[in-house]
This record gives structure tokens, C-alpha cells and sequence, in this order.
């Protein structure tokens, strides 16, 4: 399912992280990566350099039992690892989350963010946030709308090769205008946790439905940091209201608060079935 | 009597009773402080009075011409319970009414004599200024503010079921809160407002009617016969509040408009008609031309003490009245629709009041210009007497000086009655036919201690004391828009297109 990855590589990553991170993709099933980097325009100096960075990479990126190969390409980041990915039919893309100060990020824009935007395949991006250093997937938080994303999320979900033992799943809704209403509302949306939980619980030891109220955003950022998760599984819907338009679907906006592992599944993406990945396994 | 309840009821009656005892023992204190309060909002916080004003008039706009407009203040099935003439005359009975009496000649004269720093007294130019001031003051504004929380309350109460009060609007916001502290204070703040508003209208307006009597009749204004007639209205209102809206409001506030109307012809037609239609249409078009610039403009290099006296102070006041007209108008607008209800609220009183202030205003500019009647003087000397002299130059005064004394009674009958139905609803939990007992209880209330700081003074402070309040009101009403914007924006979301039984059932 999640058996070949397109790596985005930007040479400034740390090396320890981004080995943990190759560690972290193997909780996904991953066998095969591939190392994307995009410079702007090189001379053949740079271009041996770039090489030699990237072959010692992929050197250590072996050590994790992937198969990995490189691709130097120069253009636009996101066209050129869209491209890529399509080339290569991978699986979902995955990205080394660097941080970048609010200042920078308002006038330059954040070229992850850009990648999230653009990308018709589910999007990893690893945060493992300052002080926390695993490559272990115990826990996940899945926050759902209980609308149409739930259909391209749940089959990575309950995947066995996705290896992780709890899973939360998170809805965050809007109060009604009322106490009746309000009362009907979360008995809906318990239900349909609940039939959620129920669909998933053959794939964790623990499945634990979970009902909030206010900013989606913010909600999840805040369960998130409460659960402890490891990660959290959004899906992306195509459909945004002018707001998130200007400032960002819930899916773009939280990578930058996180502050801890995101994957991001659009709701337009197809599952891949095992029976084509055969050759890999 | 269950204290749970009635805690809305028990502490605000107690808190007004101290700040009562304190206008009779301490009057001079109760005014110092007030004033002292008053002045340090007024300087600090016009700008914000200014600009929620406006954005209260931006957001109704928007409210009516919005997607929402068509929604209805009550479930989809539901016919509005007043016929438009029964509920615009209830609208502005409650809304305007008695200040327009007065303020309709008085206020022209007052700013024709008192201009800000930047316009000499006495010329065209200081008329013009004066005209314009006052439609803006009497205009679209006021209704903004009154139409928001009639809005907010009307929606939650009618359509979802919540009781009438003004905590409820804050379920979006707060849920479950609203049964618990921050909703008691929200209420208790609005009970205060208004008792502190109707105090001093009451003990005010009492005295102007004095005055006006003493003017046609041979008695000589006294506070004796000021408390007489205090007695007299509260009887009246007292009476009107225990029959019931459906009767003794609606019929005395359509009585009103008949007699308002009535003399407005009069004087349009006996007065100097071509002067008051070219006022009334230069007027308006300088009001609409002007509204953006006018709206939040504080005249901060010369005149900002002139828009303290008169702009902020205004919508100090409308927006310490609101709890209390808007609740009034919420109770009246049920079964009608957002767009009917606003486009009705904000043309038709506003309309009419520039009429008056047209017909009033221009009649003494032309016997002041043209005829040096000393009008304006007369206004500078006691605002209450002025309409009374402007009469003086008319056919039948006597007969016009009773008619508008009738109808400054019937107004304030009408205001006091609403103001006791609205203050019962407040303080029993929104239900939807208070107990009369309390009807009784705030309407003595009331009338009593109007008596009372009248003849101790401080009635003044506790005026101050009601504008201070629409500080905390202001902010509180644009947290109501936003709760209102959530609420439909999630009746839209969620609820459309869905069974009317079904409203509600939707999941997120």
C-alpha cells in the first residue's frame, strides 16, 4: 500500500533525523524509496557534489533494508517531485518537515506547504518535534469530518502493514445553535465514531473514539498533544471555503503547529490494491 | 420561591436597591463617581462606541441582504402575530417615541446655536451641520443597534427554541455556560441597564410633562405635582402591563401614531410646507451622501468634545437601551422574517423620524430665521419648553401643547410598559408570560424610585450609571453577531433542505 515513497530531499536536513526517518517510513510497509532533490539551476561541479551527498544517503537509507534510488532534477520543487512520483508510481510522498520562522514563511511561502497543495498522493511529512527521537509508531490520532474523506483514509488505516497498536479517532465539530440540537449532534457523532472505531478495531489493540468541539486546527493540535500520538492521519478534502483558501485547509495549516508527524491522505487519492504491489514484496 | 430560579431576579433587585440607596444618601457621590466614570469612557472608548455602531449598521445590512435574509424569526410555519401597522407602531413606541418630541425641535436648535469649533453659530452653514447631526443621530444608527439584539434574540428564542433572554445568544459561544455564572451576568447587566434607563426616563420625562402642563393649565410646576404625575403613569402602565401586549400596548401604541401623525400633518400643512419639504430633501440627500464619513468620524483636531457630548453619548445611550428595546422588539417581530424584519425596523421608524425632525426642525428654522422668534433661545434656556413656545406662533397652541402632552404620556406609558414586561421576562427565566407578581414589583420598583431620586436627586448619576453600561454591552453585542453568524451559518450547513421535523439532526 504505502510500498514506494518519493522522498523529497533538500541536502539541509539533519543527517540523524532523516535516518530516523527512513527507520519511521518502515512502520508504513515501505520498501522503496526514492531520493528527490531539486536544485535551482548547476554547474557540473555542483551537480558531482549534489551526487555524492545524495549516494551517502541513500547508502545509509540502505541500512533499513530500502531499496533506494536518486534523481537530481532542477525545476519547480513540487512539479518536478509530482512528476517524479508519477514516473516512478509511488506509493505517497514523504518530506522532512524543516521549520522555517513565520517572518520567512510569510514572504517566501513554505515550499512544503506548496508540495501538500499540489500533490494527488497521500503526503508524509516527518516531525518527530524538538526533543523526541523514535522511529517507533505506538500511537495514532486519525481526524476525521466523518464526511468524504473517511473512504480514501480508512483503507491505510486498517492496512496490516500499518504497524501502529492505538488509535484515536478524532472528530471535531461545531457547537449547534441550541442544547436540543446540540444533544442530537453529539449522539450522531458518537454513533458514527463509534461505527468508525468498530470498522478499525480488527487492525489495533486499541481503537478509542474521541468528540470535541471548536477549531478544527486547533483541536487536533491540542487532542494530539494530549494523546501523546505519534501520529496524525488527516484526510484533505478538494472543497474549501474562502477562508481556508487564504489561510490554508485544516491539512495545510497542521504540519506548521503540530509539531509532530503528519499524513495527509487526499480524498481524491486512490488506494493502491496489494495485488499490484506483488513484484515488491 | 426557588432561588435558582430566581437569581437573576434576587441579585439584580438587590444591586439596584444599593445603588438606589446610594442616589438617596449620597447623591453627591453617586454623581461624582458617575460622572467620573462617564467621562473616562466617553474619552477612551468613543472610538470604540463609533466603530461597533457602525459595524452594528454594516452587519444588519449585510443580515438582510445575505442568503439568511430569508430565514424566519420563528419555526417556517409560523404568521407574524401583529398586523405592520400594530407592529411598526409598537416599534417605534418602544425605540424613539418620547425623546423624539422633544429632541425634534430642540435638537436642530441646540446644534443651529452649539456647532463644534469648526462652524460659526447661527449661519447656514451651522443649520445645515445642524439638520445633518440630527437625522445621523435619530437615523439608521439607533435601529442597528436595536436590530442586532432583537436579531440575536429573536433567532435563538423563536427558531431554536431557547428562552428569550440575552444569555441565551451565547449557547454557540459558551454552551452549557449560559446556565451558569458568565449568562447570570450577561442578564444581571441587562436587568441594570435597563431599570438605570427607564429610572431616569421616567423621572425626566415626568418633569418635562410638568412643565408642559403648567404651560396651558393654571398650576404651577412643583415637584408635588411631578410626583402626581409619576403616580398617574405608573398607574396607567401598570394597568397596560397586567392586560397584556396584545391589548394595552398594541392599542395605545397605535393610538400614538395616529396622534404623532396627526400633529406632524398639522404642522406640515400649517407650517411652512415648501421650507419643510426642501429641508427634508436636502437633508436626506446630505445624510445618505454622507453616512460612511459621518459614521466614524470623531473630529479629533477640533470638535471632538462636541461629539462627545452629543454623537457618543448617543450611542452610549441607544446601545444601554438595547437590552431592553431589543427584547421588547424580538418579543413583537416573531413569525417574521429576517429581511422583513430588518428592512422594516430600519426604513420605517427611521423614516418617520426624519419627517419629524424635518417638519419640527424646519418650521423653527423658518420662524427663527424669518421671523427672529427666539427659538433657539428658548431651547438654550429649558429644552423641555421649547416645543411648547414654537407653538406659540401657531394656530390652536393650547390644543397642540395638550395633544403632545397626551402623547409624551401615552409614549411613556408605552415605554414604562414594555420596559416592565421586558424586566419580568429578564428576570424569570424568559418565560414567555412573566408572573404578574413580578410585573408589579418592577414596575413599583420603577416608579418609586424614580419618586424618590427626584426628590433626593441623583437622578442624573444613575443615567450615567445606565451609559456606563453600554460599555460592556457593546462588546457583548458583537460577540451576538458572531454567535448569530455561527448559528445560521450552521443552520445552513447542516440543516437545510432537511424535514422541518428533522432540523437539527444533521451530523457534522
Amino acid at each position: 500500500m504505502l510500498q514506494r515513497a518519493a522522498v523529497k530531499i533538500s541536502l539541509k536536513e539533519p543527517r540523524k533525523k532523516l535516518m530516523e526517518m527512513f527507520g519511521f517510513l518502515g512502520n508504513f510497509g515501505t520498501r522503496e524509496i526514492h531520493l528527490i532533490h531539486v536544485p535551482p539551476k548547476i554547474n557540473a561541479q555542483q551537480q558531482a557534489d549534489i551526487e555524492q551527498k545524495l549516494e551517502k544517503i541513500s547508502k545509509d537509507a540502505g541500512n533499513f533494508g530500502l531499496n533506494v534510488q536518486t534523481h537530481i532534477r532542477c525545476g519547480h520543487v513540487p512539479v518536478v517531485l509530482n512528476e517524479i512520483a508519477e514516473e516512478k508510481k509511488t506509493d505517497y510522498t514523504a518530506l522532512y518537515w524543516l521549520s522555517r520562522s513565520l517572518f520567512r514563511t510569510a514572504l517566501f511561502g513554505h515550499i512544503e506547504s506548496d508540495i501538500l497543495r499540489l500533490s494527488n498522493l497521500p503526503v508524509f511529512i516527518y516531525n518527530p518535534g524538538l526533543f523526541k527521537s523514535t522511529n517507533g509508531l505506538e500511537e495514532v490520532m486519525y481526524a476525521t469530518d466523518l464526511k468524504n474523506t473517511d473512504a480514501a483514509v480508512l483503507p491505510y488505516l486498517v492496512d496490516r502493514r500499518f504497524t501502529a497498536r492505538r488509535l484515536y479517532i478524532l472528530h471535531v465539530g461545531e457547537r449547534a445553535p441550541d442544547p436540543d440540537t446540540e444533544e442530537m449532534r453529539r449522539k450522531r457523532v458518537l454513533d458514527s465514531l463509534d461505527r468508525l472505531a468498530r470498522a478499525c478495531s480488527h487492525a489495533y489493540d486499541s481503537v478509542q473514539p474521541v468528540e470535541t468541539i471548536g477549531a478544527p486546527h486547533k483541536q487536533i493540535v491540542k487532542q494530539a498533544a494530549l494523546q501523546n500520538v505519534d501520529l496524525i492521519v488527516v484526510g484533505k478534502s478538494e472543497k474549501h471555503d474562502p477562508l481556508s483558501q487564504m489561510v490554508g485547509s485544516t491539512a495545510e495549516i497542521l504540519p506548521h503547529r503540530s509539531g509532530r508527524s503528519v499524513f495527509i491522505i487526499p480524498s481524491l487519492c486512490e488506494f493502491s490494491a496489494p495485488e499490484n504491489q506483488q513484484g515488491l514484496q | 420561591m426557588n432561588l435558582k430560579n430566581n437569581i437573576v431576579f434576587v441579585i439584580s433587585l438587590l444591586a439596584i436597591l444599593v445603588v438606589i440607596l446610594a442616589g438617596i444618601f449620597s447623591s453627591e457621590a453617586l454623581d461624582r463617581g458617575s460622572a467620573w466614570l462617564h467621562s473616562e469612557i466617553i474619552s477612551n472608548f468613543g472610538w470604540f462606541y463609533l466603530i461597533a455602531t457602525f459595524l452594528f449598521l454594516v452587519f444588519s445590512l449585510y443580515m438582510a441582504l445575505s442568503r439568511y435574509g430569508h430565514i424566519k424569526l420563528g419555526m417556517d410555519h409560523e404568521k407574524p402575530r401583529f398586523s405592520y401597522f400594530g407592529w411598526a407602531s409598537m416599534l417605534f413606541a418602544a425605540g424613539m417615541g418620547i425623546g423624539l418630541i422633544f429632541w425634534g425641535m430642540a435638537e436642530p436648535m441646540s446644534h443651529y446655536m452649539n456647532p463644534p469649533g469648526y462652524i460659526e453659530p447661527g449661519t447656514p452653514e451651522a443649520a445645515r451641520f445642524a439638520m445633518l447631526h440630527s437625522f445621523f443621530h435619530w437615523g439608521v444608527h439607533p435601529w442597528a443597534v436595536y436590530i442586532v439584539m432583537s436579531l440575536c434574540i429573536a433567532y435563538f428564542s423563536f427558531r431554536r427554541g431557547m428562552p428569550p433572554l440575552i444569555s441565551s445568544c451565547f449557547y454557540p459561544l459558551i454552551g452549557n455556560r449560559i446556565y451558569g455564572f458568565p449568562g447570570y451576568f450577561i442578564d444581571i447587566l441587562a436587568v441594570f441597564a435597563t431599570v438605570f434607563g427607564i429610572v431616569t426616563s421616567l423621572g425626566l420625562g415626568a418633569m418635562q410633562i410638568n412643565s408642559g402642563l403648567a404651560s396651558i393649565l393654571p398650576f404651577e410646576a412643583s415637584l408635588f405635582s411631578t410626583l402626581i404625575i409619576i403616580g398617574i403613569i405608573t398607574a396607567i402602565f401598570m394597568a397596560s402591563s397586567i392586560i397584556g401586549l396584545d391589548r394595552g400596548m398594541q392599542i395605545m401604541s397605535k393610538t400614538n401614531i395616529l396622534l404623532a401623525v396627526l400633529l406632524l400633518a398639522f404642522m406640515l400643512l400649517m407650517g411652512p410646507t415648501n421650507m419643510i419639504l426642501n429641508v427634508f430633501i436636502s437633508t436626506f440627500s446630505d445624510y445618505v451622501t454622507s453616512l460612511f464619513n459621518i459614521s466614524l468620524t470623531t473630529h479629533p483636531f477640533i470638535g471632538l468634545q462636541w461629539t462627545q457630548d452629543w454623537t457618543l453619548f448617543y450611542w452610549a445611550w441607544w446601545i444601554s437601551w438595547s437590552p431592553f428595546v431589543g427584547l421588547f422588539i424580538a418579543s413583537i417581530s416573531r413569525g417574521r422574517t429576517i429581511r422583513e424584519f430588518i428592512s422594516g425596523a430600519l426604513l420605517v421608524p427611521t423614516l418617520l423620524t426624519f419627517v419629524w425632525f424635518s417638519v419640527f426642525g424646519g418650521t423653527a428654522f423658518s420662524l427663527e430665521l424669518n421671523n427672529g422668534a427666539g427659538i433657539a433661545a428658548a431651547v438654550a434656556q429649558d429644552v423641555s419648553t421649547g416645543l411648547f413656545h414654537l407653538y406659540s406662533f401657531y394656530p390652536f397652541s393650547e390644543v397642540l401643547t395638550l395633544l403632545t402632552v397626551l402623547l409624551l404620556v401615552i409614549f411613556f406609558v408605552t415605554s414604562a410598559d414594555a420596559a416592565t414586561f421586558v424586566l419580568s421576562l429578564m428576570t424569570s427565566r424568559g418565560k414567555a408570560d412573566p408572573p404578574t407578581g413580578k410585573k408589579i414589583i418592577w414596575g413599583l420598583t420603577v416608579a418609586v424610585t424614580a419618586a424618590i431620586l427626584l426628590f433626593a436627586g441623583g437622578l442624573e448619576g444613575l443615567q450615567r450609571m445606565a451609559i456606563a453600561a453600554a460599555l460592556p454591552f457593546s462588546a457583548i453585542m458583537l460577540l451576538m453577531c458572531f454567535c448569530l453568524l455561527r448559528g445560521l451559518r450552521y443552520e445552513f450547513r447542516y440543516e437545510r433542505n432537511k424535514e422541518p421535523g428533522q432540523r437539527g439532526s444533521a451530523i457534522q
